[in-house]
């Protein structure tokens, strides 16, 4: 059915005007930016609407994809809308056709109105939106992945000495570690769990100027990094109070061992238009996502406080915080706590407490971080097949004196297969690019993916770059999920879903820019790739040697941008970044930052979400996983930066897995 | 009859042939994309039983359906229609617009369609005054698909 102008109301002077709400009558023009016919967006409201678009406004939005269902409810086929990019091989003729060459503005939304703090980063500030300069201490370096290998590393050495158990005290420790309770470490508090998300909401507290306006505001977020994980204390962000102002995040980052990497929080933002018909400022879909710092923090047992500028909150959508260095698995969210999903417009935060409170969404006083009765709940819906539960299982079997399974210190003798259960599940636990015990890959799949832990394992990995046949090192970090084949249009992905939680899990697929287009902002912090006169280089840096210095090995042209492996180290040519003067603070050295990041890319919904909820039902009694497949054709090309990314839209936090 | 209210009864007769050929496959569909009681907003009263309605499918991303209620015939004001029937469709159009102008919130529950992405869709069209369908049955102004087509409104 065509959208109806038969009973449009208003003429579409009036839509654009109101659209335009709050301008001046000159001002309709910004770079690519002009009053443009939305068939999307009309179809929408039911009228046609002429928003503010271009670059860096709002990309033409695709349209929705075609989702359908199998006949035996198992698999959702889905086709999404032509990219309005003429289809181009982005990594055989880089950077392909949907690449946005950079336009120092901010934002603006679909009504023309300035977006404050939507400019990541500019030739004189490589890192525009931090807000003063990065504040460091020392911390305890040991990540909860040491403690647990030396606990079962004791547990490995009494079994070969034939002794009968352990120290009580630690198996309370794995315990703890496990469950986030307090610790005399520096990752205290950070479950390994993922069963808190209900108490993981923080609000962006106001600030007020001496009239009693609110003026900006921020919130303090607490992040720990090591090997694959990024965990953090907020998952929701509840920025009610600062609808109309600016604000900060401030983030205090515990790089523990074995965890370095750069900072890149990407906000993703909503769009808002003024309603043509009511006058209103309503929420419009996705606008541009982008990093806004790729600061690299290198040294483990440091404390990183970096605070960020933020748009208004009337924006926010949520913030991904990537660790690209290795990624699939590291990466984290944090949502809008406000946002609603699903059936009966539950907001996010109560579907957390639907999978993890006795009460369900409603209930009011769940507390399983400190309420013994509800955290035992709480981890009793992480399902068995959790390399994580598999450990805590195991340790709370050897810490009870009634457990009849054979674990229990003393009673059984069996201390070398408890140690052997122990190392299975700890090393599975350490790498979630492949599927846990107990699991196998679809053959007939793209990829598997596990929901468990209310996180994901996925079914692929490998090194990529030459002699890997896994495909071209293009892009920045290890290559442990990846979807080779696909370069130009159209793509089939198939992707089988298994659920080992106790509670339904959602899935949703997002494009960053294939479809809109991407622009790469942080090239800027790297400035072997700038285009203009390099920093100098202070004398006797290994910079002023070969091969840098080797003709050969000299970049020009488009290259500067996008360049190619020059022999060297292939992300960071230096061994350090740090400028040698200010090492915290000081502009970054050659080769410190980042081919292409995300600058601001235009995100679009693939699959879920808005066209549609996808479901994965959660393990049967007998232990049997639930299943559902999704079966997507791609009629786009993808950044170079990510092809997929995959994500439970009801738990984000960390239930994610993305390929390159 | 006024221009107007001639032009409404024209597109009603246009949009009554249109849903008539729509319908049958429609009926078939069992997907349901986005389960449960949604809170959707009112755009038009296209015929007592098909509304044309938008809501949040997720935050952000509006769109606008066609509803038509399950199981629910309605009289129709054709020339083929007796007068009687041409009454009653007057009436059960006036009903259901009355009937949501006076609801305080509208729902749609469950709604079927054949793909995500169609513009029409199957759903009860609820509201805190109750069923819509169940309603228009009470006033003799609908009635099940199961009633034969050739039973007459007026008995």
């Amino acid at each position: 059915m065509k959208h109806k102008r038969a009973f449009v109301k208003a003429p579409v002077v009036a839509a654009l005007g109101l659209l335009a709400g709050g301008m001046g009558s000159g001002s309709i023009a910004w770079a690519g930016c002009e009053p443009t016919f939305d068939p999307f967006l009309s179809k929408m409201m039911g009228m046609d609407v002429f928003p503010i678009m271009g670059h860096p406004c709002a990309q033409p939005h695709p349209g929705p994809s075609i989702q359908t269902l199998s006949a035996d409810k198992v698999t959702t086929f889905v086709v999404t809308p032509e990219g309005h990019f003429p289809p181009r091989d982005p990594f055989a003729d880089p950077p392909g056709s949907n690449f946005l060459m950079t336009v120092y503005e901010n934002m603006k939304d679909l009504s023309g109105r300035d977006m404050p703090n939507t400019l990541p980063s500019t030739p004189d500030n490589p890192y525009n939106l931090h807000d003063g300069p990065v504040l460091t201490r020392s911390i305890d370096p040991t990540n909860p992945e040491d403690d647990l290998d030396m606990i079962i590393d004791k547990i490995e050495a009494a079994a070969s000495k034939g002794e009968q158990g352990v120290d009580d005290d630690l198996i309370e420790f794995a315990i703890k570690i496990l469950e986030g309770r307090p610790v005399d470490r520096a990752y205290s508090g950070f479950p390994l769990l993922h069963y808190t998300g209900s108490k993981k909401v923080k609000v962006i507290e106001p600030i007020f100027d001496d009239d009693g306006n609110v003026v900006s505001g921020n919130v303090e977020v607490n992040m720990i990094y090591f090997n694959q994980h990024i965990e953090a204390d907020t998952a929701f962000l509840d920025p009610s109070a600062v609808q109309e102002v600016p604000y900060t995040v401030t983030y205090h980052v515990k790089i523990l061992n074995r965890g370095m990497e750069d900072f890149s929080p990407m906000t993703m933002n909503f769009n808002r238009m003024i309603n043509p018909v009511t006058g209103e400022d309503m929420r419009g879909p996705f606008h541009a996502s982008m990093d806004k710092s790729y600061f690299p923090m290198l040294d483990e047992g440091t404390e990183y406080t970096v605070k960020i500028k933020e748009n208004k909150g009337k924006y926010f959508n949520l913030v991904y915080t990537w660790g690209w260095r290795i990624h699939p698995p590291r990466v984290q969210v944090m949502e809008n706590a406000l946002k609603t999903a699903g059936p009966d417009g539950w907001t996010l935060p109560q579907w957390e407490k639907a999978a993890f409170c006795e009460g369900g969404a409603e209930d009011t006083d769940c507390d399983p971080v400190n309420n013994a009765h509800d955290r035992a709940y709480a981890i009793a819906q992480i399902g068995d097949l959790s390399p994580s539960k598999r450990m805590w299982n195991i340790f709370k079997s050897m810490d009870d004196d009634n457990s009849s399974d054979g674990h229990r210190k003393g009673k059984e003798g069996n201390l070398q297969q408890v140690a052997a259960r122990l190392r299975a599940a700890y090393l599975d636990w350490t790498d979630r690019t492949r599927l846990p015990a107990g699991v196998e890959a679809d053959p007939d799949a793209t990829l598997t993916l596990l929901y468990v832990n209310n996180t994901i394992y996925g079914s692929r990995q490998g090194m990529t770059g030459a002699g890997s046949n896994l495909g071209p090192a293009s892009y920045k970090g290890i290559g442990n999920g990846s979807a080779h084949d696909w370069t130009i249009r159209p793509y089939d992905y198939k992707v089988t879903l298994y659920n080992g939680d106790h509670f339904p899990h959602g899935y949703m697929n997002v494009d960053f820019g294939g479809s809109r287009g991407w622009e790469n902002h942080f090239q800027l912090t790297d400035p072997a790739t700038l285009q203009g006169p390099h920093p100098d280089i202070p004398p006797g840096h290994p910079a002023e040697e070969d091969p840098f210095t080797n003709p050969a090995n000299l970049v020009a042209g488009a290259d500067r941008v996008f360049p190619v492996n020059r022999g060297g180290t292939e992300e960071f040519l230096q061994p350090t970044p740090r400028n040698l003067l200010d090492p915290v603070n000081g502009s970054p050295q050659f080769g410190s930052g980042c081919y292409f990041t995300f600058g601001r890319n235009h995100a679009w919904p693939n699959a879920g979400g808005p066209w549609g909820g996808i479901m994965v039902q959660p393990v049967a009694d007998d232990g049997t996983p639930g299943m559902h497949k999704v079966d997507i054709t791609y009629n786009f090309e993808p950044t170079i930066r990510l092809k997929i990314y995959q994500f439970d839209p009801l738990h984000h936090d960390v239930a994610i897995y993305s390929l390159h | 009859m006024s221009k107007k209210s001639c032009f409404k009864r024209c597109r009603m007769r246009v949009l009554t042939g249109v849903i008539a050929c729509c319908v049958p496959l429609l009926a078939l569909a069992e997907y349901v994309p986005f389960p449960g009681k949604l809170a959707v907003h009112l755009l038009e009263v296209q015929a007592p039983n098909i509304i044309f309605v938008n809501f949040e499918t997720w935050p952000g991303f509006l769109r606008s359906v066609q509803v038509i209620l399950p199981d629910t015939a309605v009289p129709e004001d054709t020339p083929q229609a007796d007068s009687c029937e041409r009454e009653k469709a007057h009436k059960a159009l006036g009903f259901t617009q009355e009937f949501l102008a006076a609801a305080k919130k509208i729902y749609v529950k469950d709604m079927r369609m054949n793909t995500s992405a169609d513009e029409q869709a199957y759903s009860e069209i609820l509201t805190d005054k109750g069923s819509l369908s169940q309603a228009l049955k009470k006033e003799g102004l609908a009635r099940s698909e199961s009633v034969p087509a050739d039973t007459s409104w007026c008995q």
